[in-house]
């Protein structure tokens, strides 16, 4: 099987590299652009918030969102271009050499971060989520306006944090991003100060940050231990090497702990509920979109470079299927069985957010299905798998940040966020209430719905998986298929307070106004789930862009007997097999 | 385009009535819109009728219709000519050029191709073949009937508290208008992925009419009908994802129904674990909406929640879906695995006509025996169907037809006597036919219909399942141990005549308890006869009800060429089904050589 991934590398195939040919700039600076914006952004945002002349919510609102803006600009001014930097493994001229060859665009010596089709898809679609939250401040009342630039400076902050994540390669570099984005959001929970809730959501946030946190760090420093490196490619490549497959497994699982944490999957979810009741309607939205994304689009780039890595190794380290598939059934499962319980539509929302990561983890098992596969049809399924991830988190975007909306419509009317004031909804505004079935609709999964067709691609994904021969992928499956009915269950609850409970006389009779900002929030984005499917095409190139460069070992560079002796040897048993 | 305007014409008045507020204006629009649609679809039929009028799909895809020119555009685009869509357009076209699909294809019409969603193959596909047509006017005609029943809702009294008893009818409408373009698109469309959305957005819709506008535990027969529905089309949904990767030969797979028809069968020619799966999850999905024992139980809940019109429309044409589905997909797509598993079918069948019909008997609520009903009558498809000869087809496909007619009729005349005494018990009624012998006369041609009385419709659809059930041979055990007979057709075929005699003994004790005896209560005295608009909803019905049963021919003639295409598919690709087809007593060449437009 070695032999035969071998021989692609050093043909290395035209067809997934091809797009990577096409000219870029001279510096390689061109491509951290974006970032720079945004730490820009928060400067100016910092200073112009000092000047008592210039700090007016809008100008800083307007300021945050150039900021924003211009890096999504920047970043699909490099779509389809992809930047290899090659790991210093000390041939870095030979290796130079060698990929200019076959066609990769720019070597560079540092390995900290890639940027690929992957990072370009994560950074647009973080960026696109900040400028929503952004909409959604605007729309808040609740917020203190006069702390404005705070909380504008935290939240591109965590912007910012996320976006590095998305092209971390490093380990260290994938802590400090997480450090970045964790630390930002901790504040935005609690950004209300007298609220009691908000404090205690973002305790609980905080200390379960530490606590993940710390473990991760802890399994970096073993991982770091054994392999000798932090890059996760070159880590991948040499942990095959270690015959210690308890600790290299014990190791992995705490960096996963880290990971959980960001995707807030089971068992680390429990800060989540809290967290989202808590914190302002916008920065839960914000948190359960960007922050979420960002969290699969790490995991699962040291996933696959971990999960490639294993591919013929005599030593399996983790089976990492089972581990994603059993995680996702269990996450799913029990944020559905628990949102049916609640009676705060936030908070169920916020359970819901929990079993939505879930459903993104199909995808995920995709990815290390094809990373156990590895070869040709290997990258195909983790390429569908990770395109379908792509493609379901835009549709649980606009549909997530369209009911939050509508909750902050509810709830600036009468302060309240539970189902009573729901109730009857549907005789105060009938335009709101369609808009919000129409993303419940979405949620669940039902079409003419973008959230249909997310689902539709995630299981077409999970289904290629089983079909090669992984029956867990299956058994999957069919636990969504049946958690999609179970969450039909709470979504339909809201549906029905809208619409079918008559709700208290003295409310029903009150009309409920939304503002221009909330009609723009609530009906852009219901209209745009609708819009989404019926041109079903419309994202399916860019999410078959956001697949990754992998950074494959070089063994062509090891058959010239450049590389350390034992390396050799295990490799061609492991060819052998 | 004539079918895309069958489809979205009550989808355009709906969204012209979301801007009226006056509520007489939207009743005048709604019928306007159901009656154009109506008007609409009996065109097509007629005109399907005629033979040789209309192009057929094979003639579209060989001529410059519709895949052809479709394709030619894309190959002359250079950026597309090799891509993925493109190629796997030009397979599906070859597919439906293929000598064995060129009778289906041929029996297809009015086709409207537009690529839809290139990176799934999906395509905006509609045709129509008899069976589809026809539906798609039970459909039409019932949408404008059942009208006249929700026409005076508006002004219904709660008897409690005089207070109108529903309320924001303007969305009543809309909702309604809604709900028949999604049945008329589930019937037009040959792109299973389009089928699928269709099925899905006539379920919202249900549920509002039924949580909404229902009786007093509404809110749970409506989330009970969404959440039965919805496990069923996720089943379905997951089998169609793997039709998809299964005709994925490189350049994607198909959704397109044809095509799908040619390359399944091949695909899963071997019994295998998956297609079996695959039959299941599709069979259940289709199942729940027949609905066939042990997945009925949400529809008596639903029936009896649900106002007059919307019980007529779930009966009349809802389940009808599930039937529909069966005979398209199940049976088209996995001929090996149907054949397989008939006796399932068959038991399914069996135990939905006999259980319905015993249960119809038990029951004290009118509305909730005419449900009841529904199971035992929708039993006989599935017994048609597992039989799997000519006339066991053709009866079973013409038992859905007759019983989209006979059950609304059978809901309507509930809601007449249930306007009136504000209550169903059958126990409380008595006497009703001297007080209203329109009406009592009127519920005499619905009651005998329903029961299958000769001159009637039901009659001649039960009584050609059955001929073809006795004829079949699936499952007759030439020689091997006596208890081997349990598994032929004709062995639960007799037992299915008991459900006959149970269905006479419910209908027909029922009828007497509601309209013979003693006036039970003072309060009858005072009822009025048929009203203008019950006798708009029930007159029409009659009349079809007297029409099918005297001429069938009207009804079949559409039928004989789909079942013929079903029944040649299952035996091209099963052995065992071709050799007991040969010694078929109607030989399938007898009846092949009727023309379809042939009117007797």
């Amino acid at each position: 099987m070695l032999a035969e991934a071998a021989s692609s590398i050093v043909g290395l195939p035209a067809e997934p590299y091809a797009f990577m040919a096409r000219a870029i700039g001279d510096h390689t600076l061109s491509y951290f652009l974006p970032e720079l914006v945004v730490a820009t952004a928060i400067v100016l945002v910092l200073l112009v918030d000092c000047s008592d002349k210039l700090r007016k919510p809008a100008m800083l609102l307007g300021l945050a969102a150039m900021g924003l803006c211009a890096p999504i600009l920047l970043v699909l001014a490099k779509w389809g271009t992809a930047l290899f930097i090659y790991p210093d493994w000390g041939h870095l001229a030979q290796a130079n050499e060698h990929y200019k060859q076959v066609g990769y665009v720019d070597v560079a010596g540092s390995s900290m971060l890639a940027f690929d089709g992957f990072a370009n898809f994560f950074k647009v679609f973080i960026l696109a989520s900040g400028l929503f939250t952004l909409g959604m401040i605007h729309y808040d009342k609740s917020l203190p306006r006069k702390s404005m630039g705070e909380l504008l400076v935290l939240v591109l902050g965590s912007v910012l944090g996320m976006m590095l994540l998305g092209s971390a390669t490093n380990l260290l570099m994938i802590y400090l991003s997480i450090e970045l984005m964790s630390l930002a959001s901790f504040i935005l929970v609690a950004f209300k100060r007298t609220d009691r809730k908000g404090t205690e959501g973002a305790l609980k946030y905080m200390l379960f940050g530490a606590v993940s946190s710390g473990v991760m760090i802890y399994g970096i420093s073993l991982l770091y231990g054994m392999a000798g490196t932090l890059d996760i490619a070159q880590m991948g490549q040499r942990l095959s090497q270690v015959h210690d497959p308890l600790a290299i497994g014990m190791a992995l699982i705490m960096v996963i702990v880290g990971f959980g944490y960001k995707m807030s999957s089971v068992p680390t979810h429990f800060w989540a509920p809290d967290a989202y009741e808590g914190a302002p309607t916008p920065i839960t939205a914000f948190l359960s979109v960007a922050s979420k994304a960002a969290g699969f689009a790490g995991f699962i780039r040291f996933m696959d470079a971990m999960a490639f890595q294993s591919t013929g190794n005599a030593l399996p380290i983790i089976n990492w299927v089972s581990l994603v598939a059993v995680i996702g059934a269990l996450t799913m499962t029990v944020g559905n069985l628990t949102a049916i319980w609640q009676n705060n539509v936030k908070r169920m929302l916020a359970y819901s957010s929990v079993a939505h990561a879930g459903y993104l983890l199909i995808g995920v098992a995709a990815v290390a299905v094809g990373g156990e596969m590895g070869g040709t049809a290997g990258k195909r399924i983790a390429d569908l798998g990770a395109s379908a991830t792509a493609f379901y988190l835009i549709a649980y975007c606009v549909m997530n940040f369209g009911a939050f909306a509508v909750v902050m419509a509810v709830a600036n009317d009468s302060g309240r966020e539970d189902m009573g004031a729901f109730e009857g909804l549907a005789k105060r505004n009938m335009g709101l209430a369609v808009m919000m079935a129409i993303l419940l609709l979405s949620l669940v999964g039902i079409p003419p719905t973008f959230g249909f067709l997310g689902k539709a691609k995630l299981f077409l994904a999970g289904l290629e998986a089983a079909n090669a021969g992984y029956p867990i992928m299956a058994g999957l499956l069919v636990i969504a298929a049946l958690n999609t009915a179970v969450s039909c269950y709470y979504y339909f609850r809201i549906m029905r307070a809208m619409f079918i409970d008559p709700g208290k006389e003295s409310e029903t009779s009150r009309p409920l106004v939304v503002s221009n900002t909330g009609w723009a929030l609530v009906g852009g984005s219901a209209i745009l789930t609708v819009a989404f499917f019926v041109a079903g095409s419309l994202f399916s190139q860019p999410t078959d862009d956001a697949t990754m460069v992998r950074r494959e070992p070089k063994p062509a560079l090891e058959a010239k007997g450049d590389h350390a002796g034992h390396d050799h040897g295990h490799h061609s048993g492991g060819g052998g097999k | 385009m004539l079918l895309t305007l069958t489809i979205f014409t009550p989808l355009v008045f709906a969204l012209i009535c979301l801007f009226v507020r006056d509520l007489r204006t939207v009743k005048m629009l709604t019928l306007t819109g159901t009656l154009l649609t109506f008007l609409l679809s009996l065109g097509l039929l007629v005109s399907l009728g005629d033979r040789g009028s209309q192009t057929s799909l094979a003639q579209e895809c060989e001529q410059n219709g519709k895949i052809g020119s479709l394709l030619s555009d894309l190959q002359g685009n250079k950026e597309t000519r090799n891509d993925s869509y493109t190629q796997n357009l030009a397979r599906e076209r070859d597919i439906m050029l293929t000598a064995s699909q060129s009778e289906y294809a041929s029996s297809l019409h009015y086709v409207e191709f537009v690529p839809w969603i290139k990176s799934f193959n999906v395509n905006y596909f509609l045709a129509v073949d008899g069976l589809q047509i026809i539906l798609v006017v039970l459909t039409t005609f019932l949408c404008l009937v059942s009208l006249g029943a929700a026409w005076n809702m508006d002004k219904a009294l709660d008897h409690h508290t005089h207070k109108p008893r529903y309320t924001g009818m303007r969305a009543f409408f809309i909702l309604y208008l809604i709900l028949e373009m999604g049945i008329i698109g589930v019937f037009c469309a040959m792109d299973y992925f389009l089928f699928y959305v269709f099925w899905e957005v006539v379920l919202l819709p249900m549920y509002f009419l039924v949580g909404i506008w229902g009786g007093p535990r509404r809110i749970y027969a409506a989330i009970k009908f969404f959440i039965y529905t919805l496990v069923g089309s996720l089943l379905m949904f997951i089998a169609m994802l793997y039709y998809y990767l299964s005709t994925d030969k490189g350049a994607g797979g198909t959704f397109n129904v044809v095509a799908l028809t040619e390359l399944l069968p091949q695909h899963f020619a071997t019994a295998t674990t998956a297609g079996a799966l695959c039959f299941l999850g599709l069979f259940i999905a289709f199942a729940v909406k027949v609905p066939s024992w042990p997945f009925h139980t949400w529809l008596p809940d639903a029936h009896v929640e649900a106002p007059t019109p919307i019980s007529m429309l779930l009966a009349g044409i809802l389940l009808k879906m599930g039937g529909y589905g069966l005979f398209r997909f199940s049976y088209m797509f996995m001929p090996q695995q149907a054949f397989d598993m008939s006796t399932m079918v068959l038991l399914l069948g069996t135990i939905s006509i006999v259980y319905g019909a015993y249960c119809a008997l038990g029951q004290t609520d009118f509305k909730r025996m005419v449900a009841y009903s529904s199971v035992s009558h929708m039993g006989y498809v599935l017994l048609g169907m597992a039989a799997m000869t000519k006339l066991g087809l053709i009866g079973a496909s013409f038992q859905m037809i007759n019983h989209g007619v006979s059950s609304p009729m059978m809901f309507a005349l509930v809601g007449v006597i249930y306007e009136r005494a504000h209550h169903r018990d059958l126990n409380r009624f008595g006497g009703i036919a001297n007080q209203m012998p329109k009406y009592a006369g009127m519920a005499l041609v619905g009651f005998f219909a329903s029961l299958g009385l000769p001159g009637l419709n039901g009659f001649i659809s039960e009584a050609l399942v059955f001929f073809g059930a006795f004829q079949s041979k699936i499952g007759n055990a030439g020689d091997g141990s006596w208890w081997l007979v349990l598994t032929s057709v004709r062995f639960w075929t007799v037992i299915c005549t008991l459900g006959i005699v149970l269905t006479a003994a419910y209908l027909l004790w029922g009828y007497q308890r509601v309209f013979y005896g003693k006036m039970k209560d003072p309060h009858y005295k005072e009822f009025k006869d048929l009203n203008g608009t019950e006798w708009a909803t029930l007159i029409p019905l009659a009349i079809f009800c007297v029409v099918l049963g005297v001429f069938p021919q009207l009804g079949i003639k559409y039928l004989d060429g789909p079942m013929r295409v079903m029944q040649n598919n299952m035996a091209r690709h099963v052995p065992e089904f071709a050799r007991l087809i040969e010694a078929d007593p109607v030989p399938a060449g007898k009846t092949n050589d009727a023309p379809v437009a042939e009117v007797k």
